[in-house]
């Protein structure tokens, strides 16, 4: 799992995820978004380079969006692939976190 | 394609290799093949993270058939007796204060297979997984 950040301005933090995530790519995943400087409120993971998603990268993302909504903050996601989002739909995940069709949809839903 | 077997650890390290063999075997179509990978997934964390004690050695062997457009998948371990499919479904979240962090793999495995049995049969626990296609050949 190769992880990378960017700052889109307005305190807004794009996440990129490259990889699978698998029991192994959701452990740095996990640690990564645990490490996030706590003045990171509002979170953008983009998924576009994520080709696999099981119940370990679920878990991830949702403790994930639970921080973030612990402190005001928010996580919204861009561009799953089809299977991940049908791993989302099962588990209902795309209830609770918001799937933005691209970027500026994103920041427009985390702000 | 006829079968093929692997043996894992009870590593969860062992689940990357896992994934590369079922890369390398590529059974079915594209759609068969991540709903295999998704149950697959599922189902041998759960039995490595949970099915020995700690520290205790055991193993997961695996076998994929194709003997027609359904492939099965079997997953025998030799740890303690446990039935995944007598366990209560989850149901999907609703919202973010109430949802649970994990619990899920169960449901995502009867998403994904078209049906599963379960049998501990000679200290083993046997799960069998059938996975037919979903859409029709293009």
């Amino acid at each position: 799992m190769e992880i990378s950040n960017k700052e889109l301005g307005h305190g807004v933090l794009k996440v990129s995820l490259k990889g699978s995530l698998d029991v192994a790519g959701a452990d740095v995943a996990d640690a990564h978004f645990a490490g996030l400087d706590a003045a990171h409120q509002r979170v953008i993971a983009d998924l576009a380079g994520v080709d696999f998603v099981a119940s370990v990268g679920i878990r991830v993302l949702v403790k994930t969006a639970k921080t973030l909504s612990g402190r005001g903050g928010k996580l919204v996601l861009i561009h799953p692939n089809d299977a991940a989002r049908r791993v989302m739909f099962t588990t209902g995940l795309d209830r609770i976190v918001p799937i933005a069709e691209d970027e500026q949809a994103a920041v427009t839903a985390v702000s | 394609m006829g079968g093929a077997t692997i043996r894992l650890e009870n590593d969860l390290g062992e689940i990357e290799r896992m994934n590369r063999w079922l890369a390398h075997v590529h059974a079915g179509t594209d759609e068969q093949f991540e709903r295999i990978k998704l149950c697959l997934n599922e189902a041998v964390e759960n039995t490595i993270r949970y099915g020995y004690p700690v520290g205790g050695l055991g193993y997961v062997d695996l076998s994929l058939d194709q003997g027609g457009p359904c492939i099965t998948v079997v997953i025998r371990d030799d740890g303690k007796p446990y039935d995944p499919l007598a366990r209560a479904l989850p149901d999907p979240m609703r919202d973010l204060e109430s949802a649970t962090i994990g619990g899920f793999g169960i449901l995502l495995m009867h998403e994904a297979a078209t049906s599963l049995s379960y049998a501990y049969r000679a200290g083993m626990n046997v799960l069998t997984a059938e996975f037919c296609p979903r859409q029709a050949p293009k």
